[in-house]
C-alpha cells in the first residue's frame, strides 16, 4: 500500500490507503522527502500467450535485450542472479537478485539480496488479455532505502517513463525480434534524423540487442 | 550521399550526409529512384509540426531499388524494385494484425513523445519529425527501411515510376478517404482540396461507384484537373462561390452524403475565422487551422460521414461539436494504413483501371528540392506533384 502522494500514486490506491496515508503523503511531499519505497507501476499488452511471455522473461539473462542499462545477468545458483548495470553518467553497479516467487505463466517476484548495493524488489505479472491470446504484462518495481541510499542517477533509471520504456522494448523484442532504432535515436542526445557515422547505442534510449 | 534536409522554417537544402547503414536485422537499404514532396511535407516546411531538428532528412514518398538487406529479411533481394509505405509497420503487433498499420505499436522508437501529446503512441514514419521516430526520409539518394520484410511492395518493371510511386502514400490515402464514405451510387461526395490527395480521393470515389463527386478548391488549374482527369462531376471555386450555399443548391438542400477533408492543418480561407486561426497559429497558441474540417462538418447531410484525410497535429478550437452530435454525423479518419491498400491498388493500376501518373506536373533533380518546396508551397507554375530524381 503506498504511503506517499507522489505522481506515481493512482487515485484508486490512494482511496484504499485512506485519509491517514494521504495526509502522510502530503506531509512527505511538503517536506520534500520523496518516499523511496514508492513502487513504480507500468503495463503493456504483448501479442503472445502468457506462457510464452513468462518463459521469455523467466530467462533473466535476456534482461539486457530490453532494459538498456543492464549490461549482463549471470546465474550464480538456481534462483540467484548477478545483475551488472551501467549507470547514467558513467560507472557500473552490480547486485545479486533472488527469485522469491515463481508461478509459471502467471508471475515472478524477485528482490536484491540483503547485502546488495541496490535495494530493488520487483513483481511482474502475466494475465491473458480479454478475448485474445495476448498477455497483459504488469510490472511493479520498488527501489528501497536499505543499505546505501540510491543515487539520483539510479533513481532516474526507475522513473515511470523509463520503466514504461523497458516494457515497450520487451514487447518489441517478443513481437518483432529486436528493439527498433532510428537514425536519430541511436544517439544519446537529441540528434538530427540523418544517417550517423559512428553512432553508439546508449543505455537510456535504443539498446540494440 | 545527397539528401534533402530541413534546416528551419521555410528552409530546406540538399546536403552531403553519411550513407545509411543497416541498423536492425529486418532493415534494407534502398537506392531511391524516384521521390516526391507530399502536401504534408509542407506542414514541416512551414514549421507547424513540433520536434523537427535542423538537419533532419525529409521525404516519406519514395521508391527504388534494394541494394542491401539485413539478415532477417527473406522476402526481398538485392535488385528488387520496391515502393515503400510511408508508415513503418512491424506486421506482428495487434494493430498490424487488425490491419491498422498506421497504428503499429512497435515502429516508433520515440513512442513516449506522441504518448504525451496524443494519449497513445503513433507509428513510425520516414522523414516526419521526431514524433514519428526520427527516421531519415527518402528525399535522398539512399534510405534505410526498417521492417523491410513486411512493408515494401515489389513492383513489376512494366510500370513506370510515375504509375507506382504514389502507392507509397497519397493514392492509398485518397482511396481510404473514399472507402470511409461507404460509397454507393446514391451518394454525393464532396472533397475539400483538389491537391494530389484530393484528386485521388475524387478518382477513387468514382472508381468505387459514386455518380457525383464535387471538388472544392480555389485554384482553377486544380479544379480543371479534378474535372478532366479525376472525374469530379462538379467543381466549386470558393473564391467565387459560397461553399455551404452552393453545396446545398447542388444537392437539393440535403448536403453531400459524405465529405472528405483533403486539406488539413494549413487550410486557407477567408474572413474573420481565417484571420483568427492564422493569428493563433502564428502565436503558437494553436497548431492547426481547421477551416476545411469545420466547413465539411457544417455542410454534411445529417447522418452523413465526414472523412478526414488532412493532417492535424494538435487541439482544434471552434470545432463544431454541436453540429456533429446533434446531426448524428460519423467521423472517420486516420493516417493511411498504406499496407492494407497497396496490393489491390497495384492490381488496379496493372489492369489499367487507374493511372495515378496524371497528378505529376514537374520532373526535377533532387538538387532542385529547395526550389520544388518553394514552388509547391506557393502554388507556382500550376504545380501539382513534383517528382524528384537523384
Amino acid at each position: 500500500m503506498p504511503t506517499g502522494s507522489t505522481q506515481e500514486t493512482r487515485p484508486g490506491e490512494r482511496a484504499r490507503g485512506g485519509l491517514v496515508a494521504s495526509v502522510a503523503g502530503v506531509v512527505t511531499t511538503l517536506l520534500g522527502r520523496r518516499t523511496r519505497t514508492q513502487p513504480v507501476l507500468a503495463s503493456v499488452t504483448i501479442n503472445a500467450s502468457p506462457d510464452h511471455v513468462y518463459a521469455f522473461v523467466r530467462r533473466l539473462e535476456r534482461l539486457p535485450m530490453f532494459v538498456g542499462f543492464i549490461e549482463s545477468v549471470r546465474e550464480l545458483a538456481p534462483d540467484r542472479y548477478r545483475w551488472v548495470a551501467s549507470l547514467p553518467g558513467g560507472g557500473t553497479a552490480e547486485w545479486d537478485v533472488e527469485i522469491d516467487e515463481d508461478v509459471p505463466g502467471q508471475r515472478i517476484v524477485w528482490r536484491s539480496t540483503s547485502g546488495a548495493a541496490v535495494d530493488l524488489t520487483g513483481v511482474i505479472g502475466f494475465t491473458r488479455a480479454p478475448g485474445r491470446d495476448m498477455t497483459e504484462v504488469a510490472l511493479e518495481l520498488r527501489l528501497g532505502t536499505r543499505g546505501i541510499p540510491p543515487s539520483p542517477a539510479l533513481t532516474r533509471l526507475f522513473a515511470r517513463a523509463q520503466v514504461k520504456g523497458y516494457l515497450r522494448r520487451l514487447k518489441q523484442v517478443i513481437e518483432t525480434g529486436e528493439v527498433l532504432v532510428s537514425d536519430a535515436t541511436l544517439h544519446g542526445e537529441p540528434h538530427p534524423a540523418q544517417p550517423s557515422g559512428e553512432a553508439r547505442v546508449t543505455a537510456s534510449e535504443g539498446g540494440r540487442s | 550521399m545527397r539528401a534533402t534536409c530541413w534546416m528551419g522554417k521555410h528552409e530546406v537544402s540538399v546536403e552531403h550526409v553519411p550513407d545509411p547503414k543497416l541498423l536492425n536485422a529486418r532493415d534494407a537499404i534502398v537506392k531511391v529512384t524516384a521521390t516526391t514532396i507530399c502536401g504534408s511535407d509542407l506542414h514541416l516546411y512551414s514549421g507547424y509540426v513540433p520536434t523537427m531538428q535542423k538537419g533532419d532528412i525529409l521525404g516519406h514518398e519514395f521508391m527504388g531499388e534494394v541494394v542491401e538487406v539485413g539478415p532477417a529479411v527473406q522476402s526481398l533481394a538485392v535488385g528488387d524494385r520496391v515502393v515503400v509505405p510511408f508508415a513503418i509497420a512491424c506486421g506482428n503487433c495487434e494493430s498490424c494484425q487488425l490491419g491498422l498499420f498506421a497504428c503499429c505499436e512497435n515502429s516508433n522508437p520515440n513512442a513516449w513523445l506522441p504518448e504525451k501529446l496524443m494519449g497513445h503512441a503513433t507509428c513510425g514514419a520516414f522523414g516526419y519529425s521526431h514524433l514519428t521516430g526520427g527516421f531519415a526520409g527518402g528525399q535522398a539518394e539512399y534510405v534505410r527501411v526498417p521492417f523491410a520484410d513486411f512493408g515494401p511492395l515489389k513492383v513489376p518493371s512494366g510500370l513506370s515510376d510515375e504509375q507506382v510511386l504514389f502507392l507509397s502514400d497519397i493514392l492509398p490515402t485518397g482511396y481510404m478517404g473514399a472507402e470511409f464514405c461507404e460509397i454507393n451510387p446514391r451518394k454525393v461526395i464532396a472533397v475539400w482540396g483538389a491537391g494530389p490527395v484530393g484528386q485521388f480521393a475524387i478518382r477513387c470515389a468514382r472508381l468505387l461507384g459514386a455518380e457525383r463527386v464535387i471538388a472544392i478548391d480555389r485554384f482553377p488549374y486544380r479544379l480543371k484537373l479534378a474535372a478532366e482527369r479525376a472525374g469530379a462531376t462538379e467543381v466549386i471555386n470558393y473564391e467565387e462561390q459560397d461553399v455551404q450555399e452552393t453545396l446545398r443548391d447542388l444537392t437539393g438542400g440535403r448536403g453531400p452524403d459524405a465529405c472528405i477533408d483533403a486539406v488539413g492543418l494549413e487550410a486557407h480561407g477567408h474572413g474573420l475565422q481565417y484571420a483568427y486561426d492564422s493569428l493563433k497559429q502564428l502565436t503558437k497558441i494553436q497548431l492547426d487551422r481547421p477551416l476545411a474540417v469545420r466547413e465539411a462538418i457544417m455542410a454534411c447531410r445529417s447522418g452523413g460521414i465526414v472523412s478526414i484525410l488532412g493532417v492535424y497535429a494538435g487541439f482544434a478550437d471552434k470545432f463544431p461539436l454541436g453540429a456533429l452530435m446533434n446531426r448524428g454525423l460519423t467521423i472517420r479518419t486516420g493516417q493511411c494504413h498504406v499496407h492494407r491498400y497497396m496490393r489491390s491498388l497495384l492490381g488496379r493500376i496493372e489492369r489499367g483501371e487507374l493511372d495515378p501518373s496524371f497528378v505529376v506536373s514537374h520532373h526535377l533533380n533532387l538538387d532542385d528540392a529547395p526550389r520544388a518546396y518553394d514552388m509547391f508551397m506557393n502554388k507556382q507554375d500550376d504545380v501539382m506533384k513534383v517528382v524528384l530524381r537523384a
